[in-house]
């Protein structure tokens, strides 16, 4: 198990120094000079003169080589310093750490409404293989996945918020304000978790050892419970660890629409500003939250599942 | 229970359960206090730190805090402010009298000292604004008890006006005390910002003590939603009281509503057809006529922006005193247009052209679709390309292109087009993406510049304009609009089409 753990680190420790150096290319591998971005970001206009242009690029220090900007740049990193914000000077840390906190609440809401749509449904839908609810369950899910965020978010503030007044359009004020972007946010992955439910439960079913507890004279009831939603839940956990990854910097559509001030909607502006170094925190908080989550999932598998933990301590 | 109790219940058990989903405390509204609370959705949210040489400083001045020596009226016209009057000396020479009593929400005095360090500050810094920078004042300094002297490095007609934008607002010392600008506590205007959430708005309250005399409402807030068609959602649920730009598409939504009012004006920005003067084919005076005509500037207004803008009679806005007289739209002429081309003698093998457009403005790729159609009539092949500003923009400076959609506004640093038909059609301008070049028109500019008349300034920039349109240096298409939603309770409110007022003294709200 120590070796498994260290061998984990070794993989996020390698991971983050690749994509610390991605992430500061990002900018300059475009046909967009980065300069010229900031410089229209924080002016307003395109007309600028060539003198405010170098100007600022003296004052970033972007004028020096790239390997020397990014070397710099990662021994800071190391310490925990990101540098402050080209567009607002404020330390960059303070803004990525009240967005993600920000994020982790709304992929938290939205995981957790899609998780507990999911298990029961998908469950419940493999015990009726064929029924009625399985059908419906089935075409639902399916709709979930299909329905695209940038038309959903809309509707569903048209019908929450315009037509019945029950929820703030958008904004983050508040426990309401948080229940219409998780909503929007859930429905996809709800889709996705439901079908991977109901498959797994229907394989774990039909699997000799619940096979053998029902033989024993199990209830359906108990068998489920002791035996089949443990097994079942392991693909499941393996989506939501994926998912959590995904949205805490991927929901940039719902933030902009919603207004939530969110990772995705800091990323998205720092790329459209030229914000060079929040950009560069914020990916790089988000690659390690879906790393660590990642290692996470990994050893929650060992506990869940005793193959993986044999496995584990035999690599 | 009854299905009419069941829906009832349903917003107390989504809240029920958003409190169990929640980590931590988040804020929650205030109520509005005596005197009713205005709710403003601001579209941009700030990101430079309050740096006041930046676009955040025009937020300050929407939302009723940050003044400046003077201020620029609904009309453009220039009016005092911090300063009661001011004076020109000679033609280098400006003097300012400051207002007496004026204090900042912290209890500071607002004195020529503290005027001349902001003033000076903005100077020294890395990117000062384009319209108050080293380039153009020599000097900043006190000059008395109440009197501030501002020296430019040439005759400058424009200190007034340049001292009228945002950019130049002065805060109080104590907002510069940190190792970042705080305007929380530190402006003059008549409200003060009482907190700022982060990414998300401002809470105001209004300044007591302030200068202008009484002001109406007891609150106000500033709401940053980037997003047009959730502003006009929001104001239509009553969420918020004013909406900031709405988009086109929700304009007919809007005006039905028996809740809001509709204020739509002209903004002094035009969108045109940039075409490249200096190669050919476009070098040609007859076949950028020929583009012109084949253009239906009418039916784009009406189609692609299903009306809400006026089709364009040239650089300006004919409700402005720069354009010419009896300007009006150039019709479609097919007829004509292709006998332009004739005249030209350009065989039609070259009239092969690349129009670029840019997706920050989403209108533009549509626009472009159309021209390429329109123009197709004439037998130019066209081919769009359309990218983000970024990544056109080093071909548009280096003068790489054929034709380019662009969004313009006329009036930036100053309330006067001068800067904008110095930088777009001098031989010198650092946007001539035109690449127009008269040195006749470069002594028209330079004589403007220095004559404190407007109306005498005005008579040149109509000359230009004309001569502009006449020689199609490029085509106009449409003049644009902006549209705000103000709710029915809302009272005295008023769209400033430069941007700059939102939250006024007498800004009024009655209970819903």
């Amino acid at each position: 198990m120590p070796i498994f753990i260290l061998r984990r680190f070794a993989v996020l420790a390698l991971a983050l120094l690749v994509v610390t150096f991605l992430v500061f290319l990002i900018p300059y591998i475009g046909e967009t000079d980065p300069v010229r971005a900031l410089a229209r970001a924080r002016f307003g206009r395109l007309d600028l003169d060539a003198a405010t242009i170098e100007a600022l690029r003296l004052e970033l220090g972007m004028h020096r080589p790239l390997i020397v900007q990014y070397l710099d740049w990662l021994r800071s990193a190391v310490t925990g310093d990101f540098g402050n914000s080209y567009m607002s000077r404020e330390p960059v840390v303070e803004q990525v750490w009240s967005a993600l906190k920000v994020s982790v609440v709304l992929t938290l809401a939205s995981l957790g409404f899609a998780f507990a749509v999911a298990v029961p449904a998908g469950s419940i839908a493999a015990l009726r293989q064929g029924g009625s609810f399985d059908m419906a369950t089935k075409s639902l899910s399916q709709a979930f996945v299909a329905v695209p965020e940038y038309w959903l978010a809309p509707m569903s503030i048209l019908v929450f918020a315009l037509y019945l007044g029950w929820l703030p359009s958008a904004g983050w004020r508040g426990p309401e304000s948080v229940i219409l972007p998780a909503l929007a946010l859930s429905l996809r992955p709800m889709g996705y978790f439901t079908q991977v439910m109901r498959a797994s439960m229907i394989d774990v079913l039909n699997s000799p050892h619940i096979v053998a507890a029902h033989s024993r004279g199990l209830s359906v009831r108990r068998t489920l419970i002791a035996h089949g939603l443990r097994n079942a839940l392991l693909p499941v956990i393996t989506l939501f660890s994926v998912w959590m990854a995904g949205l805490l910097g991927g929901a940039v559509v719902i933030e902009v629409i919603f207004a939530v001030p969110g990772m995705g909607r800091l990323v998205y502006s720092a790329i459209v500003n030229g914000d060079i170094p929040v950009l560069q925190a914020g990916l790089v908080a988000i690659v390690t939250l879906a790393v660590v989550i990642n290692t996470v999932t990994d050893l929650a598998y060992t506990v869940l599942n005793p193959v993986v933990r044999i496995d584990n301590a035999t690599a | 229970m009854n299905a009419q109790n069941c829906l009832k219940a349903v917003p107390a058990l989504l809240r029920g359960v958003a409190v169990a989903v929640m980590i931590g405390p988040m804020a929650v509204s205030a109520s509005a206090a005596s005197g009713g609370k205005v709710i403003f959705g601001e579209l941009f949210t700030p990101a430079s730190g309050w740096a006041v040489e930046t676009i955040d400083a025009y937020v300050l001045s929407r939302a009723g805090c940050l003044e400046g020596l003077a201020r620029m009226d609904y009309d453009a016209t220039i009016k005092p402010a911090l300063a009661e009057s001011w004076e020109q000396l000679s033609p280098t020479e400006w003097e300012f009298q400051l207002r007496e009593g004026v204090t900042f929400n912290d209890g500071t005095a607002l004195t020529p000292q503290v005027v001349s360090d902001q003033l000076n500050r903005l100077l020294n810094v890395a990117t000062p604004p384009p319209g108050f920078s080293p380039s153009v004042i020599e000097s900043v300094e006190p000059a008395g008890e109440r009197v501030v002297r501002i020296v430019t490095k040439a005759p400058d007609v424009f200190v007034p006006n340049r001292l009228a934008s945002p950019n130049t607002g002065i805060l109080s010392p104590a907002a510069f005390a940190g190792d970042r600008i705080n305007p929380v506590g530190h402006c003059t205007g008549p409200f003060e910002i009482v907190r700022e959430i982060p990414r998300q708005g401002l809470e105001l309250k209004r300044n007591e003590n302030y200068w202008g005399g009484e002001v109406q409402l007891a609150e106000g807030e500033v709401r940053y939603i980037p997003d047009g068609q959730v502003r006009s959602m929001m104001v239509e649920t009553g969420e918020i009281h004013i909406a900031r730009q709405i988009p086109a598409a929700a304009l007919a939504q809007m005006e039905r509503s028996q809740k809001l009012k509709v204020h739509t004006v002209e903004a002094p920005r035009t969108t045109s057809l940039y075409l490249n003067n200096r190669r050919p084919p476009l070098d040609n005076m007859k076949v950028r006529q020929a583009v012109q005509s084949a253009i239906d500037v009418a039916g784009i207004a009406e189609a692609v922006y299903e009306g809400s803008v006026s089709p364009a009679v040239g650089q300006f806005s004919p409700n402005t005193p720069w354009a010419p007289e009896n300007a009006s739209v150039i019709p479609q002429d097919l007829e004509r247009a292709r006998q332009l081309l004739a005249e030209s003698g350009v065989p039609a093998s070259e009239l092969r052209l690349e129009l670029l457009a840019y997706v920050e403005r989403p209108v533009l790729a549509d626009l472009a679709a159309v021209i390429q159609f329109q123009l197709q009539q004439l037998g130019m092949q066209v081919n769009i390309r359309v990218s983000e500003y970024g990544a056109i923009e080093p071909q548009l400076l280096s003068g790489d292109f054929d034709m380019v959609l662009l969004s313009r506004g006329y009036l930036t640093d100053v309330a006067d087009p001068i800067g904008t038909l110095a930088e777009d059609y001098g031989c010198n301008g650092s946007y001539n993406l035109a690449g127009f070049c008269d040195p006749e028109v470069d002594a028209q500019l330079e004589r403007a510049r220095a004559l404190v008349e407007p109306e005498e300034r005005n008579a040149i920039y109509r000359d230009i304009a004309a001569r502009l349109q006449e020689e199609a240096v490029n085509v106009f298409l449409i003049h644009e609009t902006i549209s705000e939603a103000v709710a029915n309770t809302v009272e005295n409110y008023q769209v400033h089409v430069y941007e700059r007022t939102a939250f006024h003294k007498d800004l009024e709200v009655n209970s819903l």
